[in-house]
């Protein structure tokens, strides 16, 4: 039999260059980044188009450092984190407890199923109107269509977990005699973490679509208001630099979330395990 | 050794398990009707025997197994573990699945055999001591740290086996567990389970496709046989009841029942396939399977006059 240590280096062999920075898909993706942005300078340097419209990218830069240094950007960046945070994880409970409720009765099953097929196409966005007359204009209207927006991909997904668990592992649950919370807790959760996992990032990313797309249509009262709003607003008054710099924030903040702490979680989990479903 | 097995003297007190007249259905796909894939099996285990199942693949193997871990629910008949009705899975009657999706991926090879023992309310600190015997045993002390996908079919099999003995159960139930294994391995392992049984005076019902590994380690070999269609008249036929073996002695349930026979198995431990008297009982066996040449797929029957073998109850199997 191979020992642990002789094994991780066969692999290293295969590909040793894999954990090489600079020759991997990520160093050519900023390669071709960096490339679009030398052409974006240039078009805009040329003239051809107003400043106005098409800023340079240097100009860009410059705003977001300014912005950053005002302080502004950075409190609707954490006003909007909050907002999606907050919205996520209510939106996590809830999908958990209609998931758990469908499993546990048979009935339930069905209305959720009806549920998230008539609710999952409808966009978050579609239904703000409506909750700015249930919940009021501003910051609650808008988390709970980050809330509505995020249920359906979750449900969905957690309901797709736990169908594609392997009975042969159920069995082995039920053999040792777990009881059907125990059986929930120790084997049904990890076993469907993957869609779980998949169900989240998804509810990530319609949350931040939801909440800036809210804000910049219905805009947000008083002082507060996230990203969205503040494009909103910079657009309002033709800072077009800014307005960039505002979607530059969402971007960096998505590149960190995604890769940072989704693919930490992963590496963590199911990659780990060897239940990722994807290389 | 050459003295008599363990479970002859416990024949003496009430047997484990009984398995009285089991029928089991599943609804079949697509003809909306259902298909009996177990019927009137009349089965009872002793403490410490070591039974085999042997028998043609899908003549309900499985299904006999799942029954008595409680996985399925008998369509008629009843299932008792000491006196009492099996009712559901329990850890007292521990499987090893046949295939290899049966470890938790989310745990290390000795997070899964402590998990079994958690199950099993064996204290913390005893705990890790007790997975990693069983896992020695099993030869695998060298990946105590590995995830399942790491490990190999047969690696998978292995910790599969070390987690049903871990937990001492008072039966275990194992399905075909040595199939994804090189020769080599599987009669290490099947001495080491032998090992284990006698050690561990555990009662064994094992599935296999091999009926030499059935002769070596079983007290006694169930064979199973496949039912024929439903409405197909074949062999309940008096007239080819009388054709297939009627003659040699009173037929039980002609064409209905899944035992096509239950024999004992008294040859001397340790086996070899060389000892005298293996071959008779490897032949029978595998007439009985219906391999013989010229049978057709086993449909046509056999009488069976070996006097080594005891044939089903006052039966005189008939393999459909
Ligand atoms: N859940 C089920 N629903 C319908 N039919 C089933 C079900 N489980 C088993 N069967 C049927 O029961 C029959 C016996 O299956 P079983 O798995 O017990 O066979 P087996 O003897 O273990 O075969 P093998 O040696 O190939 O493992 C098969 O015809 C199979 O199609
Ligand atoms: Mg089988």
């Amino acid at each position: 039999m191979l020992p642990a240590t002789n094994k991780k280096r066969e692999t290293e062999k295969v590909w040793p260059r894999r954990r090489n920075l600079f020759s991997s898909r990520l160093a050519r993706q900023v390669g071709w980044l960096l490339m679009v942005g030398a052409a974006w300078e240039a078009v805009a340097r040329a003239g051809i188009y107003p400043p106005i419209l098409f800023p340079r990218l240097s100009d860009v830069f410059v705003a977001l450092l300014a912005e950053v240094r005002g302080g502004e950007i950075l409190a609707r960046t954490g006003w909007s984190l909050g907002t999606i945070s907050l919205g996520v994880a209510l939106a996590v409970t809830i999908s958990i407890a209609a998931a758990a409720l469908a499993l546990g009765l048979r009935p339930l099953r069905s209305l959720v199923d009806a549920l998230l097929n008539v609710l999952h196409p409808l966009p978050g966005i579609a239904v703000l109107p409506i909750f700015l007359l249930w919940f009021g204009t501003g910051a609650p209207a808008v988390l709970a269509v980050v809330v509505f927006s995020c249920i359906w991909p979750m449900v969905q997904n957690l309901l797709a977990g736990l169908e594609s668990v392997p009975r042969t592992q159920i069995d082995a649950g039920r053999n040792l005699g777990l009881g059907r919370a125990r059986l929930a807790l120790f084997v049904l959760i990890p076993a469907s973490l993957p869609y779980a996992l998949a169900g989240l990032r998804l509810a990530w990313a319609r949350g931040w679509q939801t909440a800036v797309a809210g804000e910049m249509v219905f805009g947000a009262g008083g002082g507060d208001g996230g990203l969205g709003w503040f494009i909103y607003k910079r657009r309002f008054f033709l800072e077009i630099p800014a307005v960039f710099a505002g979607m530059l924030m969402i971007i960096l903040i998505g590149i960190l979330v995604e890769h940072v702490i989704f693919g930490t979680l992963e590496h963590l989990t199911v990659r780990r395990w060897g239940m990722s479903r994807t290389e | 050794m050459g003295m008599l097995p363990d479970y002859q003297q416990a024949k003496k007190t009430t047997p484990l398990l009984v398995v009285n007249s089991l029928h089991k259905r599943f609804p079949a796909p697509g003809s909306g009707g259902d298909l009996t894939v177990l019927a009137e099996v009349e089965l009872a285990v002793h403490r410490g025997e070591f039974l085999s199942i042997i028998g043609r693949s899908g003549c309900g193997k499985t299904t006999l197994l799942r029954c008595i871990a409680g996985f399925e629910k008998p369509s008629r008949g009843s299932l008792r573990i000491e006196g009492r009705e099996i009712t559901g899975p329990g850890i007292d009657r521990m499987m090893v699945f046949q295939d290899t999706e049966q470890l938790f991926p989310w745990l290390t090879v000795l997070g899964n055999v402590e998990f079994a023992l958690q199950a099993a309310r064996v204290p913390r600190r005893e705990r890790r001591a007790r997975a990693v015997h069983f896992l020695e045993m099993v030869g695998l002390e060298r990946f105590l740290d590995y995830y399942p996908h790491q490990l190999s079919g047969g690696m998978k099999q292995r910790v599969a086996i070390a987690r049903a003995l871990s937990v001492r159960p008072r039966m275990l139930l194992m399905d075909e567990p040595f199939a994804a294994l090189d020769a080599m391995t599987r009669s290490l392992l099947q001495q080491e389970l032998l090992q284990l049984w006698q050690q561990t005076k555990a009662t064994i019902i094992f599935v296999t496709h091999n009926i030499q590994e059935a002769i070596i380690q079983s007290d006694r070999i169930l064979v199973l046989r496949p039912l024929l269609p439903a409405g197909s008249t074949g062999s309940r036929d008096p007239a080819f009841i009388r054709a297939a073996g009627g003659g040699a002695g009173p037929v039980l349930n002609p064409g209905l029942g899944s035992m096509a026979a239950l024999i004992d198995n008294p040859l001397p431990r340790p086996r070899q396939p060389d000892m005298p008297g293996f071959g008779v009982i490897w032949r029978q066996l595998h007439r009985l399977i219906g391999l013989e040449v010229g049978t057709r797929a086993g449909l046509v029957a056999q009488p069976v006059a070996e006097p080594a073998a005891q044939p089903v109850a006052e039966a005189a199997p008939v393999s459909t």
